[in-house]
């Protein structure tokens, strides 16, 4: 059987055929999307972690049992899973441990550019590196024999290149295998005491010799151009792993140039590669991100083509292919966009012709279009806030980061999850008393419960003067609404931090301005450390495409045109110029939000449903806080219905 | 078939995207597909390279290679202009999003006439998808510009509209997306595109 899917959905394809058990993830960039495939397939139980070691421990749990597990991260979370990422492969498993790393050479999404296999190198784990999306479903399903045979974690790395892809992929049946579950014993293997460690290190060790000359790696290695065949030594032969084969198959074409694909990138098959070394005058390593597999061939005494042009910064172009010791090879890549020929198309289409050239002027440029908060974004008025006192803020990873866009300015730095807390305690130990009311810490509920708990227990126990806020919406947005950990109520928020022992802390409404403003004045000035959870909703949890509720509109008698309604950057504001006057209107992206009617110095901006047609009334009506009596009456069941309803017929 | 779709976030680019895939795969051996994502939801740009044929192994596109480019927003056209070659076939939505540099747009939103120029200077041959006026008309939103592309580019596939129907019988279960499919089915026909170029002109 064979369909179209994408990378992520192959690889949950993969897995299910390899007849795991369990699939356990911390959502993040290319690879959130395997956990949506998984969750497809009843008999895997699939389980958002709070961060990536948690995890990691879960599927230990899970392997050490005799279950298969997969596990997904990106590359920036097997970090945060290091500890136990490591010692894993030193208990070894019962049932095969699969972990899928997303990697991000280019950074589309991602704090950095690092290549997970050179941390599975120092880990001694096992790499396969997939270059098709056939071989990300294959290498998935084969990950968990090998882990099993050889009592080792396997790593299944891909990129974003392989995740966003989709291609027609040809697939099996499920193995139906039964399982001996049990707890692990013995303790020699399972329990790492110093006097067991030098031991299982040892085994680790072996067990890696023994995958190295393995049929399984051997097997995993393809030669396209068999350089024994032929007598003669070629003069140059390819090297290469993962998604670059594909570009090399491309540039070499039909021609008589030996390539060999690792499908294993660590540890390579020494007995093949030196036999394909062999057959080459020069043998020329081609890989993204860094020279993990180049090291590993010349470690086997190999010499290997120089690749002057190669950093591993980027996403891989055609550049990055070229060796100047050899011009033969790099005379291919630069034919590359030569030879592409595409098929004929018919397309019979009327055409429209070019509009007259005189009329217009020279080339036009193209802007980039930088990332925004969404329509209704509970984010949007504490950046506003913040942004209006100037103050320097920490930030952390999460949507929040797009509080550092224009018209807000208001975040200036991040490292990584959970680090805006630890990082401002280190600029107030150095500065003034004054520092702690020009600087916060900013931090999501996700990324809060992902590593921000820790630095938050430093700060209480240390006494620290700070103002942190935490910015809860109740799921993981930025990864597309994943619930990683449970959502909190208002209440509950208190009782944690009271039981935290936070000297000073509040809720406030995140789409409150005024309260807001007040309270973050109230903690700027403070000598405590306090903490204020600014509550909202995300609203990619709302039904943003159906019906919108309690839409917003600006009445054009009482518009005076200021823009300070601009100020809020909602995309559902439109400003439109005629005659050289500004005007402005809410569009149907608008959510009801409010947050822009509470920044309208004439109160101009209303819902529609007090819109009426006499000025007088709908001036008065204009007075009241609407966006406060909208949310008493949705948090009443009985009412909401009623007024959904309402809205829903009126509009 | 080299083909380059490019749009905002939210707009349906990823759906469309699967969709000219599935019909690409009823036409060619191999078809392969690769998206730009990230935080390109928010408002950001996003595209598509699709590349169907016999020996295709990557779905990258370089330059001068697209055959067919579609672009949901009319800016977002010249993303890439490189990609454009003679006689690549530009299906642009006269849509005109101006959130450069904000959402409000600081920055100059060029005129759509400039964009067409620069196309056609580039090499391309334009059609329009009057998608501004299909909105004022028929009450469509923003994102059934996607719908709106997808039956357009099927049919410079050379499939029928009783094609789509079976293939995606979800795009007409709901009367506006339906209406979109129909409306960009027969915008393709040499009445629109004569009306299409007059209201450029």
């Amino acid at each position: 059987m064979s369909s179209f899917m994408s990378g992520c959905e192959a690889i949950a394809r993969g897995a299910w055929e390899g007849g795991v058990d369990v699939v356990t993830s911390y959502p993040g960039s290319p690879v959130t999307d395997i956990v949506g495939a998984a969750k497809r397939f009843k008999e895997i139980r699939c389980q958002w972690a709070v961060n990536e070691k948690v995890a990691m421990e879960m599927a230990a749990g899970v392997a050490h049992g005799g279950g298969r597990v997969l596990t997904v991260m990106k590359h920036v979370g097997l970090n945060v899973a290091a500890d136990p990422f490591f010692n894993l492969a030193y208990t070894g498993v019962e049932g095969g441990l699969v972990v899928v790393v997303g990697d991000d050479p280019g950074a589309r999404s991602s704090q950095n550019e690092q290549d997970s296999r050179l941390l599975a190198i120092a880990a001694n784990i096992p790499v396969l590196e997939p270059a098709s999306l056939q071989e990300a479903y294959l290498f998935t399903k084969l990950a968990f024999e090998i882990s099993e045979a050889f009592d080792v974690p396997v790593i299944v790395r891909v990129t974003a290149q392989h995740c966003y892809s989709s291609d027609r992929v040809v697939t099996g049946t499920r193995q139906k295998k039964n399982r001996r579950l049990g707890f692990a014993g013995p303790i020699q293997k399972y329990l790492l005491l110093p006097d067991f460690v030098v031991n299982r290190h040892q085994q680790l060790v072996n067990n890696l010799k023994l995958l190295a000359s393995s049929d399984w790696n051997r097997w995993l290695v393809d030669v396209s151009e068999h350089p024994c065949d032929t007598g003669n030594k070629f003069p140059y032969g390819i090297i290469c792993s993962g998604y670059i084969y594909n570009m090399v198959c491309e540039v070499v074409g039909g021609l008589n140039v030996p390539v060999m694909k690792l499908g294993m990138a660590f540890p390579i098959h020494d007995e093949a590669v030196r036999e394909f070394a062999d057959c080459c005058e020069k043998v020329l390593v081609l890989e993204e991100s860094s020279r993990a597999i180049e090291q590993q061939v010349r470690q086997l005494g190999i010499n290997t083509a120089g690749r002057a042009h190669f950093d591993g910064v980027g996403e891989l172009q055609l550049n990055d292919l070229l060796s100047d010791d050899i011009p033969a090879w790099n005379q291919l890549v630069h034919n590359q966009n030569k030879k592409r020929s595409a098929p004929e198309l018919f397309i019979p289409v009327q055409y429209i012709e070019a509009v007259d050239e005189c009329s217009l002027t020279a080339q036009i440029s193209v802007p980039k279009r930088p990332a925004g908060f969404c329509a209704g974004c509970s984010h949007s008025p504490i950046f506003h806030q913040l942004g209006l006192r100037k103050i320097y803020v920490v930030g952390d990873i999460g949507c929040y980061t797009l509080g550092a866009t224009e018209p807000f300015s208001a975040l200036h730095a991040n490292l990584c999850m959970g680090a805006s807390i630890g990082i401002l305690q280190g600029y107030l130990a150095i500065m003034d008393a004054d520092a702690r009311k020009k600087a916060v810490a900013v931090i999501g509920d996700s990324t809060f419960f992902h590593s921000g708990i820790p630095p938050l227990l430093t700060a209480i126990n240390s006494g620290v003067a700070a103002t942190i806020l935490i910015l809860d919406n109740s799921r993981s947005a930025m990864t597309g609404y994943q619930d990683t950990y449970p959502s909190y109520s208002r209440d509950e928020w208190l009782k944690l931090l009271e039981g935290f022992r936070v000297p000073e802390f509040a809720v406030v409404d995140a789409l409150d301005v005024a309260a807001l403003s007040i309270q973050l004045d109230t903690f700027l000035n403070s000598e405590k450390l306090s903490v204020m959870v600014v509550k909202g909703d995300c609203v990619q949890g709302m039904p943003r495409k159906g019906p919108t509720n309690y839409r917003y509109t600006i009445r054009e008698d009482m518009c005076t045109s200021c823009g300070k309604c601009i100020e809020t950057d909602c995309p559902s504001i439109v400003k439109n110029l005629l005659d050289g006057k500004a005007s402005f209107e809410i569009t149907n992206e608008c959510i009801g939000c409010g947050f822009c009617s509470q920044t309208c110095p004439e109160n101009a901006i209303i819902p529609m449903s007090v819109n009426f047609e006499s000025p007088l009334v709908t001036k008065t009506l204009a007075k009241v806080p609407w966006h406060r009596v909208i949310k008493f009456l949705r948090s009443k069941p009985a009412m909401r219905g009623i007024l959904e309803r309402f809205e829903r017929e009126q509009y | 078939m080299e083909m380059y779709i490019s749009g905002l976030g939210g707009l349906g680019l990823i759906n469309l995207t699967k969709k000219v895939c599935f019909l690409l795969g009823q036409k060619y051996p191999r078809v392969l597909s690769s998206e730009s994502r990230g935080i390109a939801q928010r408002r950001g740009s996003v595209s598509a390279c699709v590349r169907a044929g016999e020996n295709v192994f990557t779905p990258q596109l370089y330059a001068n290679q697209a055959d067919v480019i579609v672009a949901l927003e009319a800016l977002e056209a010249l993303r890439q202009p490189k990609l454009i070659k003679s006689g690549t076939v530009c299906i642009v939505s006269d849509m005109c999003v101006n959130n450069l540099g904000g959402a409000q747009g600081a920055l100059r939103y060029p005129d759509f006439k400039e964009i067409v120029y620069t196309i056609s200077r580039l090499g391309g041959k334009v059609l329009v998808i009057p998608y501004a006026a299909m909105m004022q008309k028929d009450a469509l939103l923003k994102v059934h510009i996607s719908s709106v592309c997808l039956a357009v580019t099927a049919r410079l596939l050379g499939f029928s509209l009783q094609e789509l129907q079976t293939f995606f019988p979800e795009l007409f279960t709901d009367a506006k997306n339906a209406l979109a499919m129909h409306q960009g089915y027969e915008l393709f026909s040499f009445e629109m595109a004569v009306e299409a170029e007059r209201q450029v002109a």
